[in-house]
């Protein structure tokens, strides 16, 4: 059995969990690895080379950088050294048994998850959020502390909720998309849509694949 | 030297209806990007000056109309963007490519038009002409040609840095509260991001002012004469639009994603192309993306600012495509909002008794536009 948690990634995630696992582990050794990136945000992961995969178990605790790109990243590169990485189900939470939860993804203290709900691998959801039943939270979403999402939802890959997203039931947020405006959001959103507070319209990312037109005067 | 625009010129509704009938109706204005326009059915729509604008792309053909439906004007497309054929929700008339109505359902049930009345309906059409993957529109039937108002040079550089753009676009509206030329002043105003993009822009790029002697004396010359001259004045409207290689980068980071990017140059160079009036396009990171800024006048003191980001053409699709664009939007947003507030507070004081600027010799580029405009503007040149 591994004896030994790796925790790496930023400094605050990085403090949050290893405060997290120590609560509900107690005895677990910890080595917290706090990364810098340089300027091309690339990561320097050389602390690692020494640490034998077998004797450890890792976790990944990395903001929602680069639409979630970066902790995905980070996640695919230790997990393919070997380690383990069991999700973080912080103490005071309320997963109903019914429910899945993914490797390397962290549930926030406080947070209540209905029944029949499936969180993919490397999700992080914040403290105190409530998510209803049969809700699927795809890999690598971010949902901020507090949200609330209904049931029957989908948060697809790599969408980001931010504080005081109300998601009703039934709805579906499409892949890579940020919500991060306060409010109860009843339609779906489509994917890479990202609607922020500060901004007057939705950013919105349109491809629009045959492109042998030309032009009549 | 004392500008000629009187503060009228900013903040007078009158003012702004004048110059939309003087100066933007009979120019090319930009309408948007032919990738978004790629599909048969897909349309952009846009209001440009006061009219609602559809592009729709029939077969292949871009073709402009007025967004209104000839049965009773209830705007035919009601999207930004996006794919569906030219039907009016209302009564489900259908346009064909040239606007007439293709399909009038229950047309002989219930409409009944005499033959005649029948033949002439149909859409409002527009001048339309792209520059590679630039589309402009005219808004009048018949005023200067698109190759009078840009010169050859330009259109073909135009053509070679549009065609490198990618199919996948970023798009968003900034609504702001500032007359659009204090926008296009503030671009061709190089002296300013040493203070006011201090902490972001001026970072990077060290942008120096240009103390073009001859184009000062022409500035000032042009300023104490003006103009009466048709040719004269075309040719100072095509020397407005203008750009390429700027200044040199600093430090280019080498990011991941330029591997799966056909890079447009291979010069680590800030390139910036100011396309008068409303245009602007730059690459801040050597050719592997671009931002296409369009000011959009609303009204005297209200001005969108449509911002879209694409990078060069993929090599392949890539994952983290819609990151990369996410995040040069959200690079960019510091210093496109640094630029706006400035703007908004000089907007905002202005007041019918407000004193003319005063431009320094830097700002002949500035200069030679507000002097041109005024002549235009007084009627003392028609385009
Ligand atoms: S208004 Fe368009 S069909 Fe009637
Ligand atoms: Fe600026």
């Amino acid at each position: 059995m591994a004896a030994t948690k790796l925790i790496i990634g930023s400094a605050p995630q990085v403090d949050l969990a290893i405060a997290s696992w120590q609560e509900i582990e107690p005895d677990l050794e910890i080595i917290g690895i706090r990364l810098q990136q340089d300027n091309a945000y690339r990561f320097d992961l050389s602390e690692l080379d020494a640490i034998d995969a077998k004797r450890c178990t890792a976790f990944v605790a990395f903001d929602d950088q680069f639409l979630n790109f970066r902790r995905y990243e980070l996640m695919a590169e230790i997990k393919s050294r070997g380690f383990k990485m069991p999700p973080l189900i912080c103490q005071g939470t309320l997963v109903a048994k019914t429910t899945k939860v993914g490797e390397n993804s962290f549930i926030g203290s406080g947070a209540i998850i209905d029944h029949h709900c499936q969180i993919g691998y490397n999700v992080v959801i914040g403290a105190g959020t409530n998510i209803g039943s049969n809700t699927v939270i795809a890999h690598s979403a971010w949902i901020a502390p507090g949200v609330v999402i209904g049931a029957q939802v989908k948060v697809s890959a790599n969408a980001t909720l931010g504080h005081g997203v109300i998601v009703t039931d039934h709805i579906e947020i499409g892949k890579l998309s940020v919500v991060d405006k306060p409010g109860k959001f009843s339609q779906h959103i489509p994917a890479k849509t990202f609607i922020y507070a500060a901004f007057d319209e939705d950013i919105v990312i349109v491809e629009n694949r045959n492109a042998n037109t030309h032009s009549l005067s | 030297m004392q500008s000629r625009m009187p503060p009228q010129a900013y903040i007078s509704q009158d003012w702004f209806q004048r110059e939309r009938e003087l100066l933007f109706k009979p120019l090319w204005q930009f309408v948007g990007l032919k990738m978004m326009l790629a599909q048969h059915n897909s349309f952009i729509t846009r209001n440009i000056g006061g009219i609602p604008i559809v592009i729709q792309n029939f077969n292949g053909e871009l073709r402009a109309f007025e967004n209104l439906c000839a049965h009773r004007q209830n705007p035919l497309q009601t999207q930004a963007h996006g794919i569906r054929s030219l039907v009016c929700g209302y009564h489900g008339w259908k346009y064909s490519s040239d606007g007439k109505v293709e399909n009038m359902p229950f047309e002989h049930e219930v409409f009944r038009y005499e033959q005649q009345e029948r033949e002439c309906l149909g859409l409002k059409r527009f001048r339309l002409e792209t520059i590679g993957n630039l589309v402009f529109i005219n808004l009048a039937a018949d005023s200067l040609p698109l190759n009078a108002q840009f010169n050859q040079a330009l259109i073909a550089q135009l053509e070679d840095v549009s065609n490198a753009f990618d199919s996948e676009v970023l798009f968003t509206t900034y609504k702001t509260k500032l007359n659009w030329k204090l926008a296009y002043e503030n671009l061709r105003d190089g002296h300013h991001p040493r203070y006011l993009h201090s902490r972001s822009l001026y970072q990077n790029v060290r942008f120096q002012v240009a103390m073009d002697e001859t184009a000062i004396k022409h500035a000032k010359q042009y300023h104490a004469n003006g103009t009466k001259d048709h040719q004269q004045a075309l040719d100072l409207l095509a020397g407005f639009s203008n750009g390429g290689p700027d200044e040199p980068i600093k430090t280019r980071e080498s990011y991941a994603w330029h591997e799966y990017v056909e890079r447009y140059s291979d010069k680590d160079w800030y390139y910036n192309w100011l396309i008068f009036p409303n245009l602007h396009i730059a690459s801040g990171s050597g050719g592997y993306s671009f931002i296409i800024e369009h000011h959009q006048p609303v009204s005297a003191d209200r001005t969108d600012v449509m911002i879209y980001y694409v990078t060069a053409k993929k090599k392949r699709p890539y994952a983290t495509s819609a990151a990369v664009l996410h995040a040069h939007l959200m690079g960019a947003d510091t210093v496109l909002r640094e630029d706006f507030e400035v703007m908004e507070n000089i907007q905002a004081g202005l007041h019918s008794n407000a004193a003319h600027a005063v431009l320094g010799d830097y700002e002949y580029g500035i200069s030679a536009i507000q002097d041109w405009y005024m002549d235009v503007m007084e009627g003392k040149v028609t385009l």
